[in-house]
């Protein structure tokens, strides 16, 4: 018993020693900051978040107000937060655009590039991280070199190619060429692969596998956290996609969400309101997908720099 | 069960101009169900050897043959050996079982087989509780056993196991090395078994390779080694504390046969007259004694006393390991290290009377280091 509540005693007393020790690592630095340190840290941080809200804040703001509020020249509350809500704008702009064909549209699409990309990407990452063949570097090289042309030095001689083969106005020209790996997602990806032990490879080698059962059910389940990555890179990348639409898409049946939203300002004049509901409505997976997955997407980008 | 042979083995990395040999010659016999250690310190090209018989590695020039037929072009998953890696190498998004089923899954065996074999392996290393556990829910020791289950659930023709204790603790070590062995006993199997432990190589091993900069020092069992060692080298790797080298000289007797001069001490060598000793008359050699050969106190009787040679020595440093005490002394021009009763009492600069059996001294050459006994 003695030494029973002298044990008590000595975690009591250890308690809140151990307790401050864990809420010191937990806040990090703040902890070491004085109160009103922390609110001038917070003020400034607040501030600084102001211009990158700002667009979006009068974004949401312009899609529940009504023709008069958006065109009154006066800056005041209302401009950001205005009264009466004009709710209607969201189900007129549901109305005026096909837009669950538009979100299907865009959902199909970006399916099939994100797992295109995601997989010809760790495919040709696997190469150039965990095999060995001539010219391997000069090739990453080349590739990674491609990721400096911009988009439109290219344009041209694209369209050309597929307005050849007879693609234009299918998605094939949005969708083929995210079979062929993405650069930057190829680099990542490398990255990875590198720092992933080789004994792994080799150990499965030894037991029969062959290249491709080491990559795909070895390699591939661990780089899990760099393809989700890669992923969510990706579905961003076509959701936001207007310029590949606008170039390779002419029948409005099969436009996507991003290239749609324009109809609100030249098929309907400029209905600002609505435009702005549609946008609100557009931009609300990606956020919500970034705060759903901003752990994994952090981590993700924190793995490819090289945990073992 | 497979015989191994090495045959004028090479293994250079680099271009032509600029390689680099990490193995120089190779030429090894490896007997079937033998237990075969390759030691030596880091960079003697004692795993790359191991590589190059699981087929890891390319063979620059001659040849390796299993069962006396040659692999060299032969794929891993071809040669029927499995492979115990430094750093286990477990699939880490597997569990256990899969782990160990995952090489037999790719040889198509049955569902009900696969099962059978990897119980039995796992019941064999005390795994039974852990199947359905990922290997980082594992200790350092457990991972290790899993890493043995996965190449004992193979049933393969070899063993090669590089390194396999060195992630462990000192007494984890000890426990695992005598697994190893019971192991190597129950299954019966040709195992090639790197370190760069020596207490790992005298213990396990049927027959040791001592190997240095990619060449073979000496090929024997751990005794002969440990008695009749080659060189310098394999004199200084193989014993703990390693044996001492003394600066000597080699002269004849009046008498007649030979006699060793460490200084003002003469050393009468018991040998018949030997051609090797001849071609080193009256030239400087090196003297090795083993820190076990030196006697104080009780171990020496009035018989031995007689017979022995004497060292007037000087504590400098001791080490007490309780069942035998490590000290560090000066004799004369000497340094040396001797291992004696741990219940000896001694302080750091006691005068001792130390005194070794001179039959008990081993000679090398001074310039290549070879033996000359």
């Amino acid at each position: 018993m003695i030494s029973n509540s002298s044990n008590e005693t000595m975690i009591a007393q250890k308690a809140p020693t151990a307790w401050s020790g864990l809420l010191k690592r937990s806040t990090g630095v703040s902890s070491s900051l004085t109160l009103q340190q922390r609110f001038g840290a917070h003020l400034i941080l607040i501030l600084l978040c102001v211009p990158a809200l700002l667009p979006f804040l009068w974004m949401v703001a312009t899609s529940l107000k009504g023709d008069t509020q958006i065109f009154s020249t006066t800056l005041t509350w209302s401009t950001l937060f205005p009264y009466p809500l004009h709710w209607s704008n969201y189900s007129g702009a549901l109305e005026a655009i096909p837009f669950v064909v538009y979100l299907k549209n865009t959902l199909l699409l970006c399916l099939v590039t994100v797992v295109g990309t995601t997989f010809s990407s760790a495919v040709v990452a696997y190469g150039f991280g965990k095999m060995e063949f001539p010219a391997k570097g000069v090739l990453f090289l080349l590739m990674i070199s491609t990721m400096a042309l911009p988009a439109q030095v290219t344009m041209v001689p694209v369209f050309a190619l597929f307005r050849w083969l007879h693609w234009y106005g299918t998605y094939l020209p949005l969708m083929v060429p995210s079979f062929f790996g993405t650069p930057f997602y190829i680099f990542l990806l490398t990255q990875f692969y590198r720092n992933l032990p080789t004994t792994l490879a080799e150990a499965a080698r030894i037991d029969g596998a062959g290249e491709w059962t080491i990559f795909w059910r070895i390699m591939l389940p661990l780089s899990k956290p760099a393809l989700i990555t890669c992923a969510l890179f990706q579905f961003m990348a076509t959701w936001n996609d207007f310029f590949g639409p606008l170039l390779y898409i002419n029948d409005p049946s099969k436009y996507t969400l991003a290239y749609g939203l324009q109809q609100f300002l030249s098929v309907h004049g400029s209905e600002w309101a609505r435009l702005m509901a549609a946008s609100t409505l557009f931009v609300l997976p990606i956020i919500l997908l970034f705060f759903l997955a901003q752990k994994t997407f952090i981590q993700g980008v924190a793995t490819t720099g090289g945990k073992n | 069960m497979a015989s191994i042979i090495f045959s004028n083995v090479f293994k250079r990395y680099g271009t032509k101009s600029a390689s680099v040999t990490a193995v120089d010659n190779l030429n090894v016999a490896i007997r079937e169900r033998e237990f075969m250690v390759f030691v030596g310190p880091s960079g003697c090209g004692k795993t790359t050897a191991l590589r190059m018989v699981a087929g890891l590695e390319d063979i620059s020039d001659g040849t390796i043959s299993i069962d006396g037929l040659i692999v060299n072009d032969v794929q891993p998953r071809h040669r029927d050996i499995a492979m115990v890696f430094q750093n286990y190498a477990l699939y880490p998004h597997m569990s256990v079982y899969d782990n160990m089923a995952f090489a037999l899954k790719l040889r198509g065996v049955s569902r009900g087989d696969i099962d059978r074999r990897v119980k039995n392996a796992s019941s064999l290393l005390e795994l039974d509780l852990y199947l359905k556990r990922k290997p980082g829910a594992l200790s350092g020791g457990q991972r290790q056993r899993v890493a043995l289950a996965r190449a004992i659930v193979r049933e393969p023709k070899l063993f090669l196991m590089d390194e396999p204790l060195s992630n462990l603790d000192a007494k984890l070590r000890v426990h695992t090395r005598a697994e190893i062995i019971k192991l190597h006993r129950t299954l019966g199997i040709t195992t090639i078994y790197v370190t760069h432990d020596q207490v790992e190589a005298m213990t396990m091993g049927d027959r040791i390779v001592v190997m240095r900069n990619g060449t073979v020092q000496q090929c024997d069992t751990p005794l002969a080694i440990y008695n009749k060692p080659a060189n310098t080298f394999v004199a200084g790797f193989i014993g703990m504390p390693p044996m001492n080298f003394l600066s000597a000289s080699l002269e004849r007797k009046s008498s007649g046969g030979y006699e060793v001069g460490l200084g003002s001490v003469k050393v009468p060598l018991d040998c018949p007259k030997n051609e090797n000793l001849d071609r080193c008359l009256n030239k400087k050699v090196v003297a090795g004694l083993r820190p076990a050969d030196i006697k104080y106190g009780q171990a020496l009787s009035s018989r031995t006393k007689d017979e022995f040679i004497n060292l007037r020595s000087i504590v400098d440093i001791v080490e007490p390991m309780g069942d035998v005490t490590t000290i560090y002394v000066t004799a004369g021009p000497h340094r040396l290290t001797a291992q004696i009763d741990g219940q000896n009492k001694i302080a750091e600069g006691d005068t001792l009377d130390l005194a070794f059996d001179p039959s008990r001294l081993y000679l090398f050459d001074e310039v290549s280091g070879v033996s000359l006994l």
